[in-house]
């Protein structure tokens, strides 16, 4: 045998031109994950509000697009690209990976399985572990997500094998909101619900097509209703909540009901 | 572009009353459905409004038109016939309603102009019109505006439903008890017209049996040239051809053939029936702000192949990409779209009653008019926003883009 080494047989010599074409692609790769990164959500936000979660969702599709074309275009670089040869790189890189970077390729791994069975989406609202927010960006290894508070959380996609994701609209804008009144038991239960109704019907954030929904949950201190309507952009849920909250209680101060003791409702509170 | 339209076996109602599910909008052309979409992008991408196109006609040599002069080239709409032709309508109705709630609704898309027409006919027949509530009065859900009840076959007409309820939690009990007693036949036979946007939002507060509901009619390309072919009417002395100012092409004309039934219409007419979702008063707003003539002199022509002898007066229509068109800012955003589409569903509101029932801070509500009062998408008089039927059109599509509850219309 000529070759002292045949593991080494499987790669090209690396030439001068090869290394500067590698990092040309790669350079072009970053670059243009980079502007679909800023591209997307940019026009997500100029673009009828329909349009936008479609956008925010092309975000992640593109970058993995770009990253296997970029990997395709560097293999035959440095590789002699036949069906041995890769099983061969990719069987010692697996062997490789698998004890030293699980955790971190087990994340990357899911962060692939989110874009097909897509558990959260750019622009959905989602609560994994405590933190709720929106999903700002899915990256290769996490998703981002920002809580109403304005801080961006990282979690890692390995989260997604061993964790409850709650997502609430699901890639639609479709997210329900629920504003609580807690009453004693003197007062006319229809006429509180019709009140109520009218509160929702009359917002300006409200999505009118879907149905608002006044649920009734009697309790010992007294009764607890629930307000459940839809706003029109998942992004106004809290302004929806608070603007349902303020005129609701004011409606219902002006019919005169007593709201429930404070120190009972925080022991009934569900 | 210059199409050739036939309008042979056509017979052609210029106000015709239909039901709300026959109510066509006019088609888009293919061209302007692109250019839309061409527009929204070059939109995104730009700051600055692109610069005009120079027309043949040089604006030095042309001056707008204005005035009694303006009044006599583009006049009102016979409002008179068109409230003959409702008047037969609503005698059809008359006649057939015995097993229905005595009941009628004309839902009336901005500017369409059927509140006018209505108007005109209820002086005519002398009919009872019911005075809305004021917005105290909906409030305190006081209803004593509704009409009187009694024997009299004379129908009463309510001219503004839109007016008798608000966005508020108390503001929609009494409109909800009004059409209860209406559609129960309890008042008698009535008239109600509605502002199409109301009629939506109201369509999501009452729930009930709806009774017989007519619009007016879009007006399409051949019911706008119907409009603006003053040339051969009774009221000019001496005929008028519109002629576009950069290509010299007139608007629209009799065929030269011997075709009678043939109508030459150039795409401006189109565009502006779909720009004006064929709404008549906005029609005729954007077509008035568009015309001039040569200045310092009469202009006349004479005609071509067989009426030679007849003198004709040439007023100049600016190119379509040439008339501007107000728009919503492009900085505009949600509590824009609040503002505007509170005024749309109430016809228009007071800036005190607007601060009540847009979520919004009462001075950032007063900054928005303000910022859409210089766009020229709104108007206050008398402390009463409204939306200018010139603004209609992008505050409607500005509105959609929101997400918010649009009318049919």
């Amino acid at each position: 045998m000529n070759d002292p080494n045949p593991a080494l047989a499987i790669f090209h010599s690396l030439t001068q031109t090869s290394l500067i074409q590698i990092g040309l692609i790669l350079a072009l790769a970053y670059l243009s994950i980079f502007i679909s990164q800023k591209f997307f959500p940019w026009l997500a936000d100029e673009v009828p509000s329909r349009f936008r979660l479609f956008l925010l969702g092309l975000v992640p599709v593109t970058r993995l697009v770009i990253i296997i074309a970029a990997f395709v275009m560097i293999i035959p670089l440095f590789l002699y690209p036949t069906f041995a040869n890769l099983v061969t790189l990719l069987g010692a890189l697996g062997i490789a990976i698998g004890f030293a970077l699980k955790d971190y390729v087990s994340s990357l791994i899911a962060g692939i399985v989110t874009l097909y069975e897509r558990p959260y989406q750019p622009g959905d609202w989602i609560e994994v572990n405590g933190a709720y927010g929106e999903v700002r960006t899915i990256n290769m290894r996490t998703v981002e997500i920002v809580t109403p508070d304005d801080t961006v959380v990282q979690i890692p996609h390995l989260q997604l094998w061993h964790q409850l994701v709650f997502n609430s609209n699901d890639g639609g804008q479709n997210l329900q909101c629920t504003a609580d009144f807690y009453l004693n038991h003197q007062h006319d239960v229809a006429t509180v619900r019709e009140l109520l109704y009218d509160t929702a019907l009359t917002s300006n954030f409200l999505q009118i097509r879907k149905q608002i929904v006044v649920a009734v949950i009697n309790r010992p201190w007294g009764r607890h209703y629930r307000l459940k309507a839809y706003p029109i952009d998942p992004r106004h849920q809290f302004d929806f909540v608070s603007d349902l909250t303020v005129r609701g209680k004011s409606a219902l101060d002006t019919l005169g009901v007593d709201w429930a003791p404070q120190v009972l409702f925080s022991e009934g509170k569900s | 572009m210059i199409k050739n339209i036939d309008t042979e076996n056509r017979e052609l109602i210029l106000w015709d009353f239909v039901p709300l599910s026959d109510y066509q909008l006019p088609a888009s052309p293919v061209a302007e459905a692109a250019q839309k979409g061409i527009t929204f992008f070059t939109r995104l991408f730009r700051n600055k409004d692109p610069k005009p196109l120079s027309p043949i006609k040089s604006h030095c040599e042309l001056q707008l038109i204005s005035g009694h002069r303006l009044e006599c080239l583009s006049p009102s709409p016979d409002w008179q016939s068109a409230s003959r032709m409702l008047g037969e309508r609503l005698s059809e109705w008359m006649k057939q309603r015995h097993s229905d709630p005595p009941i009628l609704v004309l839902v009336a898309p901005p500017f369409s102009g059927i509140r006018t027409i209505l108007s005109t006919l209820t002086s005519q027949k002398k009919w009872k019109s019911v005075i809305p509530p004021t917005p105290e009065m909906i409030l305190a859900d006081d209803d004593t505006w509704f009409p009187a009840t009694g024997q009299s076959q004379k129908p009463w007409v309510f001219p503004c439903l839109e007016k008798s309820f608000l966005r508020h939690v108390s503001g929609l009990s009494v409109v909800r008890k009004f059409l209860y007693r209406a559609y129960s036949g309890d008042l008698g036979p009535g008239i109600i017209c509605c502002d199409s946007w109301a009629w939506k939002y109201l369509s999501h507060v009452w729930r009930g049996y709806s009774p017989v509901s007519l619009t007016l009619q879009a007006f399409d390309i051949l019911r706008l040239t119907r409009v603006f072919d003053k040339q051969n009417g009774p009221e000019t002395q001496i005929p008028v051809t519109f002629r576009n100012s950069n290509d010299g092409h007139p608007i629209f004309e009799a065929a030269a053939s011997s075709d009678a039934d043939k109508l030459l219409i150039s795409d401006f007419l189109q565009r502006l029936a779909v720009h004006s979702r064929g709404h008549l008063e906005i029609a005729l707003t954007v077509w008035r702000s568009g015309l001039s003539e040569e200045s310092g002199r009469l202009i006349e022509e004479k005609k071509s192949s067989e009426r030679d002898d007849v003198l004709c007066q040439t007023i100049w229509m600016s190119d379509w990409d040439q008339i501007r068109h107000p728009e919503v800012p492009s900085d505009a955003g949600r509590d824009e779209a609040f503002v505007i589409h509170t005024l749309l569903i109430h016809n228009g509101l007071p800036i005190e009653w607007m601060k009540a029932l847009v979520p919004l801070h009462a001075s950032h509500v007063l900054e928005i008019v303000s910022k859409l009062q210089e766009a020229e998408i709104v108007k206050v008089v008398d402390g009463v926003c409204r939306i200018l039927p010139a603004g209609y059109p992008s505050a409607r599509k500005f509105v959609q883009a929101n997400g918010l509850l649009t009318d049919d219309f």
